[in-house]
Formats: structure tokens, sequence, C-alpha cells
């Protein structure tokens, strides 16, 4: 399979859904189509286990209410007693927060009320970034950026604290930081000649904007065609790639 | 209402959601964020207070208030600061008059941030009779290697630590090679 995951809980009523591992009880679909806790009253914890995740990733959920607890995991690992992640444990009693469980103990990183409740059908989601956890409601970030090392790695995830709690429409899936492609050899050079040395793609692939040296045409370059090879890039995923071209013309 | 920094015990039991680990005196206020020493029983915290809370908190003989302006110099205060955080096995012997407390505060995550990664191989680290002034050598071979495992996978060097590196010392060879925490409640460090 391949990322990003996605999960509709659609398997059929009280069905564990496949493509996850129960960490600490488990997760089953609904008659609804919906995810939900096996386990009234405890935790109930599972990550999709079909891809592997890059440490940098991200866990969603469509929140679709109930008067419990549960949200998205990411960094989730463990058995048992082992289990870990970090999570958004959302409600709608005004006691939302963001928490970590490290083999099997529980601390609120961020205060019971700090992140405000979502609304029904919300999408919440949990980014770990280096050290750096966020959650969003709706793609804008809920409560302050909160730092943590005890994770370092796992899977995207989910959690309940109880079955009164549902989700749907999860996904997971990896950060991918912004990528920039740079010129790295020239394969032909037209009629340019470079302000400086003898190499075109060495006076345009500075990482910030310099004028200080570039490459020059012909008064008249609409047939002078130079041609650059770029530095290779990542698989962007979900991500973005930037070229960025400045060019001037002489008065 | 102001957001301030404490260093605080644990409260909880952390086998619950309801009685999960938090910041002690702060858990009844809400409104914080907070980072754990590992399984050290310490959280530093930053909650927003009324100055009536504050003064609430502040009375209680195991809470270390930081000043409210971050970019007060600990002058005169020094030695108070240095007993407070060793007395809660943060060294502080580096920490000079012409400090600021956010000096001190940006070091004090970076420290954390070692523990609550070490924490989860190794456990709690201050066993009974381990202290600051603790060697290295002192600490069982298996635990060290773990420790070593740790630094390695933060991408601490760790080559100036020796058997008679003090644990002082050697938290201050790791720390100062880890970033400090950007904020905390929203307030940059």
């Amino acid at each position: 399979m391949s990322l990003p995951a996605t999960e509709d809980f659609n398997e059929g009523n009280g069905v564990t859904p496949a493509n996850w591992t129960e960490v600490y009880n488990g997760i089953q679909c609904t008659s609804l189509d919906r995810g939900k806790a096996d386990t009234p009253a405890d935790y109930n914890i599972a990550y999709w286990a079909s891809d592997v995740f890059s440490n940098d990733q991200y866990a969603q959920a469509r929140y679709v209410g109930g008067n419990g607890y549960g949200g998205p995991a990411a960094r989730v690992s463990g058995s048992g007693g082992t289990r870990s992640a970090y999570y958004a444990l959302l409600g709608q009693v005004g006691a939302s927060r963001l928490s970590k469980v490290v083999n099997g103990a529980i601390t609120d990183l961020i205060a019971p009320g700090g992140i405000s409740d979502p609304v029904n059908n919300d999408i919440a989601k949990v980014t770990v970034e280096g050290t750096s956890i966020k959650v969003y409601y709706q793609g804008v970030q809920q409560g302050t950026t909160q730092t943590d090392s005890s994770l370092a790695s796992g899977s995207a995830g989910v959690i309940f604290f109880d079955t009164n709690t549902e989700l749907d429409d999860w996904e997971g899936g990896n950060l991918v930081a912004s990528q920039f492609a740079r010129p790295d050899s020239d394969v032909a050079d037209g009629a340019w000649t470079p302000s400086t040395g003898s190499d075109l793609y060495a006076v345009v692939d500075e990482t910030s904007a310099d004028d200080a040296d570039y490459m020059r045409s012909a008064m008249s370059p609409v047939n002078d065609l130079a041609k650059l090879a770029l530095s290779t890039l990542g698989t962007p995923g979900d991500g973005t790639v930037t070229l960025r071209v400045r060019h001037r013309r002489a008065p | 209402m102001a957001k301030r920094f404490y260093i605080v015990p644990k409260s909880g039991d952390g086998l619950t959601k309801d009685t999960a680990f938090r910041p002690k005196y702060l858990d009844a206020i809400g409104g914080w964020a907070a980072m754990d020493l590992g399984l050290e029983p310490t959280m530093l915290v930053c909650g927003e207070v009324t100055n009536a809370q504050h003064t609430s908190i502040n009375a209680n003989a195991d809470v270390i208030a930081v000043p409210q302006n971050l970019d007060t110099q600990v002058g005169a205060n020094l030695a108070t600061v240095q007993a407070n955080l060793e007395s809660v096995n943060i060294p502080a012997d580096w920490i000079t008059s012409g400090m600021t407390y956010r000096d001190v505060l940006r070091w004090i995550t970076r420290l954390f941030v070692f523990h609550q990664r070490a924490a989860r191989l190794i456990g709690k680290f201050f066993a009974a009779g381990f202290t600051l002034d603790s060697l290295i050598g002192d600490i069982p071979q298996e635990k060290r290697q773990q420790l070593n495992s740790v630094a390695q996978n933060l991408g601490i060097d760790t080559s100036a630590i020796t058997l008679s590196t003090t644990v002082r010392q050697a938290f201050r060879i790791l720390a100062d090679q880890l970033p400090a925490a950007p904020s905390l409640n929203g307030v940059q460090l």
C-alpha cells in the first residue's frame, strides 16, 4: 500500500478493520461505517500497520461526536504495557487536550481545555515533526506548539478512551518538507555565457537570491536555448517542490 | 492574567486519562502547557494565572516560580536559583548572575528533552542515593550503554564524557548540544 493511508471503517458492524495493529484494547467499525473503541472506560489504541511511516508524520480523522474522548494519534508503537503515542484527546465537555502515553504512563502536555473542543465533522489532525507536536482542526492550529522528545518513531493511528466517541475518514501519512531544486550541471549552453567561470549552472545555483553572478544572453535570445539540469529531489508525497527563476533585462 | 513559568512536582499517577501526570497546583487552574523531566517527578509548566493564583501557587514550598519578566537578570538571586534547581536534580553551577531567566529556562528545556528521550529506554534516572555529583562510572554498565545510545540517537557527541565525569558535567555536555524548546504555551524562549 502507499501513503497517505486511509480508513473508512466500512468493513461491517463490530469488525476490527484490516490493516491495523491493536496496541492496547482495540478498535472496531460501527453500523454507520465509523470507527470506535472496543472497550469502554479504558484506553483503546491502534495504528495503521500496512505501511511504514517516517518519523515526521500526521494522523487525522473526522470527529463525529459522542460524549466521550477520542482522536488521532501519531508515533504509535508498543503493545500492552509498552503502549506509546502522542495524541489529541478530543471531547465536547471543555476538556480536549494534547497528551502522550509512554510505556503506558500518561502525561498531559496541554491542559484539559487547553485545546478547544471540535465540532462535529471537524477534521482533527495531529502532526509530529522532530520534537514539535501540533493539533489542527480544519487546518487551523489549536492550542500551542508543544515540544517533546519522548517518542522518536512509530506509526500513525487512533486512540479512544471509551465507546462513546466515533471517528471517520481517518488518514495517516508522512510530513514532507518543501523541497527546492537547483541547477547542478549544464546540459546545453546555447549562446548564453556565465558572468564568471565557465559553467552556467554555477552562477545561478545560489540558495537565496543573489545578482552578484548571473548568466547572460545576446540582445535577442529568442533562439538561444540554454538547458540546465536540476538537482535530484525526493518523492514529494504530499509536500511541494519549488523552482524559482528570476530574470532581468539590460536597459 | 499573565503567563508565568514554574517548576513544580508532578501530580497524578499516569494510569488513566483522569489521573494523567500533570503539573501540581497548576492542574486545578488549567490553561497550561508543560514539559516533563522524563520520569523524574518534576515538570516545567507555563500557566496563565491571575496575581492571586500566582501568590497561592508560589506559597508552596515545592514550587520554583520564575519571574514574570524572563529578561530579568538572575543577579543577586543567583545562589537561590542554583539551590532551587539543584534540589530537583537540574544542574545549575553553570548559571551566572548576568544571565537572564530566559537564558536559564532555555537551557533547562534542553535538559528536559534529553531526559524525555532517555526515560523511555532507561526509566527513572535518579535512583536512590544517586545525585548530580555521582560519577558516570557509578552508573551500571548496561544503563550507561543505554544512555550512550540515547545520546547518539539524538546526535550528541559524547567523546568528552568519561567514567570520571560527574553526572552534572555530563548533563551539561549532553544538553548543550540539543536545541532548546522554541516556546512553551506560546511564550517564546
